[in-house]
């Protein structure tokens, strides 16, 4: 679906962001990216998006080349990005106008716009606030806003670019849940993040460091690596205390760890049963 | 001396059609050498009580005193060291050494005291001499917060006030201010901070103002906080309220891994 | 926080459902017209045709004085101005100024004029809205050659969006500012100097990264700065042509009179 090969990518500056990344995407995954400021994350996300162009090796999205100008148009309808801060990401005064911004540079008439808009609108669930303006809703609301922005375009592939990071929790927790339903629905997601805790259902998680890929794997796999601590990375407090308690024989399966509700209720049961 | 409020209440766009009520009946008495953390939900009114603290915001009623005085006084203002979201936005000077210096030299003090000064503040924020002829906006994300920081400290507050100083930084940039906090406030410096971050914040907060709508919901130490089972909470008490809520027999005072690891080997010894 | 001037209010008049060039145009030629014509009875045909319209938007008279309002200090001066500095006969005598009855007429139509010119703008932003005003615009000058001075006119219509979405980040940007530097002992009164690049570079420097954002979020929608459509329909309808036609039998009728 996306497939970068040997693509190094500096920045004008000359520091270098990217060094012969090789990745593919397949449809219908969600992939977690983490790493430290720095370690090109940010730059992998443009990349696959084909806002920036590889400066050796190429990106294929969907089999078109991002260096093509012509694909241009066709690559931005099949993928989306969202990025950190709401605020700068809002072109109209209301969020209806908005959302109407890519479809209206897809050149579709205004009956389709109009289809386009409401189907965003539904999927985000933001169709009570269609005629405010995105500027007063908070940054939780904002920040689906963006999305369904992006939404309206109806990619299949959807990029987040750090989207919770300058939310407080509980909104970081809805706009995570909103992606997870697009997930469920076939979108292919590349989810950028600090917070490890956030990629406990991934499909995969790639962990970059100076601009290459350290860790690839499934969550469980990746979560238990010990150089994640080397790349100066967090394990969820629960993850910890379950490995904790894995070397005093006491285990807790993986998908118990995702919440402190779940984790619990394993205690409970390893307890209890007797 | 401390930070005290007594009754005070506040409201945004006073006598307008859209008036809203951010604080109410707010009574609280921050002491130096504290660690402070207010938390609550967006909207509760967390950042609108630090701006009573430094005189920014009046209130509406009740009174706010830093040490016995107007806090919108030069002195008071002084005494209050504010860090806001994003702080490294604000830097704007050549060197770090200008930076830092800024806010002395607003004060009037002289270029000796100024300098040694700055010397102080780096130090605190554990800066290397090396980087004070650096160009801010060089630095990492972690080391702008701390020039930041050591902006703030360079005027010696008794109280430093902060509104969610790690959001955005990379985990070992959040790593770097937590300690330089817990150090500030190893010296004597009372630090105030709003956060979200509770897994990062909770082992150093002293005490804890929990915000509802506008209203204090709770104030008191950390261990009175857990036990009464206040929310939010960092991910391991949590766990350890819903143990309790199964009808475990656990310490809800528990929040670290290591804890929790010897309070779950302990129920298991009981248990089996 | 007050209301803004010149603010959109959604309705649903004989106004607000015609095409926005028909209410761009007819603004423009009353403007024209306002300042053609040179007599008292024009001017209060035009008022009386302004009032007709106000009745027709359904919208209170005061939407549209609050437009006049912040203005009225600047129209005094105008009508002193042109009282005071005209030739002709003196009525009275202050010192050396000595308005004259000319000056006076002078005085009075011209005010009258950017009172008119004030409520005609209001009326046309009461009752559309401001991106069908814009795209409206963009419809008109699409024909235009704009392409030698270097822009499009898609491009033209997508800068006056974004700009009116930039502005209140802009302020918001400004007010976290001065409060950060105020707090580091900032003393804007006492040391400007000092204080004005502690505000105007973390102010550059947010609102450039704020724009660069924003562009690369544009670009990522599919924004090319080329042809594009628009979620408005616009379509003139017979109310449309109905609207034109009174207008030019007004016009003729003003110019007769």
């Amino acid at each position: 679906m996306i497939r970068l090969e040997k693509v190094s990518y500096s920045y004008p500056d000359g520091t270098p962001a990217l060094k012969n990344l090789n990745l593919v995407i397949k449809k219908g995954e969600f992939i977690g990216v983490i790493g430290r400021n720095g370690s090109g994350k940010s730059t992998l996300a443009l990349q696959l998006s084909g806002l920036l162009k590889p400066q050796a090796g190429k990106v294929m999205i969907r089999g078109m080349d991002t260096r093509d100008p012509s694909k241009l148009p066709e690559i931005r309808k099949f993928v989306g990005i969202v990025f950190q801060n709401p605020d700068t990401q809002f072109v109209g005064r209301t969020v209806e106008e908005d959302l109407a911004f890519g479809p209206e540079n897809l050149c579709f008439s205004p009956m389709e716009i109009r289809k386009c808009v409401d189907m965003a609108l539904a999927e985000t669930g933001l169709e009570k606030y269609r005629h405010r303006s995105p500027k007063t809703l908070s940054g939780g609301q904002g920040q689906c806003v963006a999305l369904a922005g992006v939404l309206a375009m109806r990619p299949e592939c959807l990029i987040f670019d750090e989207v919770t990071s300058m939310l407080d929790p509980e909104s970081g927790i809805a706009v995570l849940k909103t992606i997870k339903k697009l997930h469920r629905k076939g979108k292919t997601i590349v989810y950028i993040t600090h917070n490890l805790e956030e990629l406990h259902d991934a499909d995969r998680i790639i962990v970059m460091e100076k601009g290459k890929i350290m860790l690839e794997g499934e969550p469980e796999s990746v979560f238990s690596d010990i150089s994640l601590e080397t790349l100066g990375l967090d394990l969820p407090s629960l993850i910890e205390l379950a490995e904790n308690l894995k070397t005093h024989g006491v285990i807790i399966p993986w998908e118990k760890t995702a919440s402190p509700q779940s984790f619990a209720e394993e205690i409970c049961q390893l307890f209890l049963k007797t | 001396m401390p930070i005290i409020l007594e009754n005070v209440s506040f409201s945004y766009s006073k006598k307008t059609p859209l008036e809203t009520s951010a604080l109410r009946e707010i009574n609280l008495r921050i002491e130096k050498g504290e660690f402070v953390g207010i938390l609550g939900e967006k909207g509760a009114g967390k950042s609108t009580l630090t701006k009573l603290f430094n005189g920014m915001f009046k209130p509406e009623t009740g009174i706010v005193r830093v040490d016995g005085l107007d806090p919108s006084s030069r002195e008071a203002k002084r005494k209050v060291g504010m860090v806001f979201q994003q702080a490294a936005d604000q830097l704007f000077c050549k060197t770090v050494y200008e930076e830092i210096a800024f806010g002395p030299l607003n004060f009037g003090y002289s270029k000796k005291e100024t300098e040694q000064r700055v010397y102080e503040a780096i130090e605190a924020v554990s800066l290397d001499q090396t980087e004070l002829s650096r160009d801010p906006f060089s630095l990492s994300g972690g080391e702008m917060q701390r020039v930041a920081l050591a902006s703030a400290l360079a005027l010696r507050p008794d109280y430093l006030v902060l509104d969610e100083p790690i959001t955005g930084l990379d985990p070992i940039g959040k790593k770097d201010i937590l300690k330089t906090l817990n150090r500030i406030k190893e010296k004597g410096t009372a630090v105030i901070t709003v956060t979200h971050n509770l897994k990062g914040f909770f082992p150093l907060l002293e005490k804890i103002v929990l915000l509802r709508e506008g209203r204090i919901a709770f104030q008191g130490s950390r261990e009175s906080y857990l036990k009464k089972g206040f929310e939010p909470l960092p991910p391991i008490a949590s766990m350890m309220k819903e143990l309790r809520a199964r009808g475990l027999p656990v310490n809800l005072t528990v929040f670290t891994v290591e804890d929790a690891l010897e309070e779950i080997m302990r129920l298991k010894s009981i248990l089996e | 926080m007050q209301e803004p001037v010149f603010s959109y209010v959604p309705g649903a008049s004989v106004l607000h459902r015609l095409d926005p060039r028909t209410k761009v145009t007819t603004v423009m030629l009353l403007g024209i017209l306002t300042f053609r014509i040179d007599n008292f009875a024009g001017i209060v045909a035009l008022f009386a045709f302004f009032f007709v319209l106000a009745l027709l938007s359904g919208l209170p008279v005061k939407v549209f004085l609050r437009a006049v309002r912040p203005m009225m200090l600047f129209i005094f001066f105008i009508f002193l101005t042109q009282m005071f500095f005209t030739d002709g006969r003196p009525f009275a005598s202050y010192w050396i100024l000595q308005p004259s009855l000319e000056g006076v007429e002078k005085g009075l139509k011209l005010a009258a004029r950017c009172i008119l010119l004030l409520l005609f703008a209001a009326l046309l932003t009461a009752s559309t809205d401001p991106s069908a005003i814009t795209c409206g615009v963009e419809r008109m000058v699409r024909p235009l050659p704009l392409r030698w001075l270097g822009i499009s006119s898609f491009e033209l219509a997508t800068m006056m969006n974004i700009s009116i979405a930039f502005f209140p980040l802009l302020f918001e940007r400004v007010e976290r500012t001065k409060a950060a530097q105020t707090a580091r002992g900032m003393d804007f009164v006492k040391n400007p100097l000092r204080s004005i690049p502690a505000l105007a570079i973390p102010l550059l420097r947010g609102v450039i990264r704020d724009a660069e954002e924003l562009a690369l979020a544009m670009e990522g929608r599919g924004y090319r700065g080329n042809r594009r459509t628009s979620i408005h329909e616009l379509s003139m309808q017979k109310n449309d042509w109905e609207a034109l036609f009174i207008l030019v039998l007004f016009i003729l009728f003003i110019l007769i009179l």
